[in-house]
């Protein structure tokens, strides 16, 4: 096992501590609540108003993050809770008193809703042609 | 007739013009009241239609056929006769620009040039071509336009700027082309009679920290000259803007006899013949050689780069999906190649064993911000910051730091010189095994990048990798330049597109500057247009509010320029920083879309697009829609027309 894989271990533990300690025993959410929290809290910002477009699409990645509502809630109270001197585009850290846990519980109902909807690249007419054109004979100018 | 005796007239023509039109209006009021039924006349006359045959009959008619046409230079002016000055200085200065080859002269009027803006649109035969007069809506806009032009040219233009105001106006514009090492010649017109506010002793002085050199002349003369020294500061290494001040009276006055002389071009440095020597034996020697290629100054060194690679057989790593002037990124020396490279040189980069690489503009800081600014960013101004991600690669140790576009011409000559028959098959069976390895790294970007990037393809709003994607089965018989930067939208082209051309794009805002993309793509319109060419403009909309006018420029001079808008309707890079920021403070984010966001009301595009004369579509919010929007829009740039097409988009 390499350094780096015992780091993301160690953290994915920490993370599935937290998440036991912070999200277990909230009710299930309301996707509709949490369509309307998921905008008001800008989270499409990065995560696309669909969940599958932006910085960081939700969905097709099979985060442990978005495993369990357990997990999810513990990853939104165990963000950093320091700014750094450069901006950061990291996902922030929301304490109950930012979002509760029952809007928490909503969110993660709605985000829960997303799917992975796009077709297949063989559906894509642009694949096909750009495929084409980058295994085109090279002419200079073109 | 004194100043002061000027300065009592104007103020006292001022108060009869304030005075006449409180008067009038004090007056029509008095006489509605007094006569019976008038007032219920004028109520009737206030009618939607009344008004509309009014305004129709009041108008003043549009420009006639003669009118446009002496516009565009197609009728020379009328000979002067009987006038003072015969051949006014600014007459030599027009003939100075047009023997240099400037093609255009951005600008926003002003009182501090009118001489020279006279000489522009009447002088020579036929007037207003070579340089021609461009009409900006701000100064922002007339610099811009010069770093659009630039960088898909090589070339600088002039933008003529007015006084402190205009140079004041156009400044951050002016910084972000210093950033990035543009080539541009900025007039600024001084008045020292006129309005005093708009003048100073040493206007240059405001942004000599960010530009390359200036000058003051105070003859005719000196002027003549300072005009070819400063294409000559521009185009030499490292490139960048210079300003000019330019006197009315030396505008103004008569240049009798006096002769332009002969232009001298730019001399950039290049390497030696010894140096050319060693370096063409090191290539020749390697078994796999590669050329590490950055951004030139022109796109003749993309064509001398094209001739070394395919002379040495040599895979060849291009920064031509970042920024214009490097090698075409679908040549098929150009990938990752046939195994291992065992000497690579760099041209204009250092990710090498041995790199040519011209000076950077940072190296002009010492002898230019004698206030010590002291500007972020610039190589010489700033040391290296270890908290600071640095870039990864190897950095060449062996440095030859002058203009490798410069120095080709020597290299090519010495390995030609050196080619024996063997070296030439080596070069052979090199190039014979690097095509299909790179071909088939093309592929593999592209799949990655389906494989990634198509979630949300049917989704509204619009993923904005389908915006690149489908846009490129219709660019890829055209020939396009993409010149908006863009980071914010993406970059799915770097993946998806062929870069073949030098100009295929232009790279990101050069000190990464918002408000920079919609003037450089009317920049790239006029590198453009009567060439067959097209900017495809994938327009941000935080970006297009800065400078919206330069749509008016796009219409006015018929720039073939297709703007997309990227409306995800906020400036979301300034929103995701605040989200964390909130969160790190534990405070929430439902008030980051406070001063990061453009709701309420949205703004409507295609309908300020329609206001400056730009013919336009959207919002679209249905990527079914979009293909049929791009064929739209490619049919009327192609016409000669600039077009927009307004779609609400995903936030990246």
């Amino acid at each position: 096992m390499t350094r780096k894989t015992l780091v993301l271990a160690a953290a994915l533990a920490a993370l599935s501590g937290a998440a036991h300690a912070q999200g277990s025993g909230i009710p299930a959410g309301d996707a509709a609540r949490g369509k309307q929290l998921f905008y008001d809290n800008t989270c499409y910002g990065c995560h696309g108003f669909n969940g599958q477009t932006g910085a960081r699409n939700l969905v097709g990645t099979n985060s442990p993050i978005i495993a369990t509502q357990e997990t999810f809630i513990g990853f939104l109270r165990g963000r950093a809770n320091f700014a750094p001197m450069i901006p950061s585009t990291a996902m922030p850290t929301f304490p109950k008193s930012a979002i509760s846990d029952a809007q928490a519980a909503d969110i993660y109902a709605y985000i829960k809703t997303f799917k992975l909807d796009s077709p297949d690249v063989k559906d894509i007419p642009a694949y096909a042609v750009i495929q084409a054109s980058a295994a085109k004979p090279y002419k200079a100018g073109k | 007739m004194s100043k002061e005796t000027d300065d009592r007239k104007l103020v006292a023509r001022r108060g009869f013009l304030k005075g006449a039109a409180t008067g009038a209006a004090a007056g029509a009021a008095t006489i509605a009241g007094a006569i019976p039924g008038l007032a219920e006349a004028q109520t009737a006359a206030a009618t939607p239609a009344a008004k509309a045959a009014a305004a129709k009959a009041a108008a003043p008619p549009a420009p006639t056929a003669a009118g446009l046409a002496r516009e565009v230079g197609a009728v020379s002016p009328a000979a002067p006769t009987g006038q003072t000055v015969k051949r006014p200085g600014s007459d030599l200065m027009v003939e100075t620009l047009k023997r240099m080859g400037v093609e255009f002269v951005t600008s926003n009027n002003g009182s501090s040039f009118e001489a020279l803006q006279e000489s522009i649109v009447n002088y020579g035969s036929p007037p207003n071509v070579m340089p021609e007069f461009i009409t900006c809506l701000h100064e922002e806009t007339a610099v811009d336009m010069g770093s659009g032009y630039a960088k898909a040219t090589g070339k600088p233009l002039v933008a003529l700027l007015h006084g402190t105001l205009g140079l004041q106006h156009a400044s951050m514009a002016l910084y972000q082309a210093y950033y990035g090492g543009v080539p541009m010649i900025l007039l600024i017109g001084r008045d020292k009679g006129f309005i005093q506010a708009h003048t100073a002793d040493d206007m240059a002085a405001m942004t000599r920290g960010f530009t390359k050199w200036d000058a003051q002349p105070k003859t005719l003369p000196e002027a003549i000259d300072a005009l070819q020294e400063a294409y000559r500061q521009a185009t030499t290494v490292p490139t960048g803007p210079v300003v000019v001040i330019l006197d009315t009276e030396i505008q103004k006055e008569e240049a009798g006899s006096l002769q332009i002389p002969p232009f001298r071009p730019a001399v950039n440095p290049s390497i030696d013949q010894a140096t050319a020597d060693k370096l063409a034996a090191r290539l020749l020697a390697a078994k796999a050689p590669r050329l590490a290629v950055g951004h030139f100054r022109t796109p003749e060194g993309v064509k001398l780069a094209v001739q070394l690679a395919e002379l040495l057989g040599a895979s060849t790593s291009t920064q031509a999906t970042v920024g214009p002037m490097s090698f075409p990124n679908r040549h098929p020396l150009c990938g990752p190649g046939a195994g291992e490279a065992d000497f690579t040189l760099g041209l204009e980069s250092k990710e090498a064993d041995a790199a040519i690489v011209g000076p950077d503009i940072g190296a002009t800081v010492a002898t230019r911000d004698k206030s010590g600014i002291g500007f972020g960013g610039l190589v010489a101004a700033q040391p290296v910051r270890a908290d600071l991600p640095q870039r990864r690669g190897k950095v060449a140790s062996e440095i030859y730091p002058v203009d490798a576009e410069a120095s080709l011409p020597l290299l090519i000559a010495a390995v030609k010189k050196g080619q024996a028959a063997a070296h030439k098959k080596a070069a052979a069976d090199r190039a014979a095994a690097h095509a299909p390895a790179n071909k088939a790294a093309a592929a593999a970007v592209i799949d990655k990048a389906f494989a990634t990037k198509k979630t949300g393809w049917d989704q509204s709003p619009v993923s904005l990798f389908r915006i690149y994607a489908e846009l490129w089965p219709l660019l890829e018989d055209e020939d396009w330049c993409l010149a908006s930067p863009t980071a914010f939208s993406g970059g799915h082209h770097a993946a998806l597109w062929a870069h073949n051309q030098p100009y295929s794009y232009l790279g990101p805002q050069p000190a990464g500057g918002i408000g920079y993309g919609a003037g450089a793509c009317g920049g790239a319109g006029l590198a453009a247009r009567g060439k067959g060419r097209f900017v495809v403009n994938i327009q941000t909309d935080g970006d297009m509010n800065f400078t919206p006018g330069v749509l008016w420029t796009e219409a006015h001079h018929r720039l073939p320029v297709l703007s997309i808008m990227h409306n995800n309707r906020a400036w979301h890079q300034e929103l995701m920083f605040l989200e964390f920021m909130a969160g790190a403070r534990g405070r929430g984010t439902e008030r980051a879309s406070i001063g990061s966001t453009l709701r309420d009301p949205f703004i409507q595009y295609a309908k300020m697009a329609e206001a400056y004369g730009v013919k336009g579509e959207g919002p679209i919010e249905d990527p079914t829609l979009l293909t049929a929007a791009f064929k739209r829009g490619i049919a009327a740039v192609k016409s000669g027309q600039p077009y927009m097409i307004d779609v609400v988009t995903q936030p990246r």
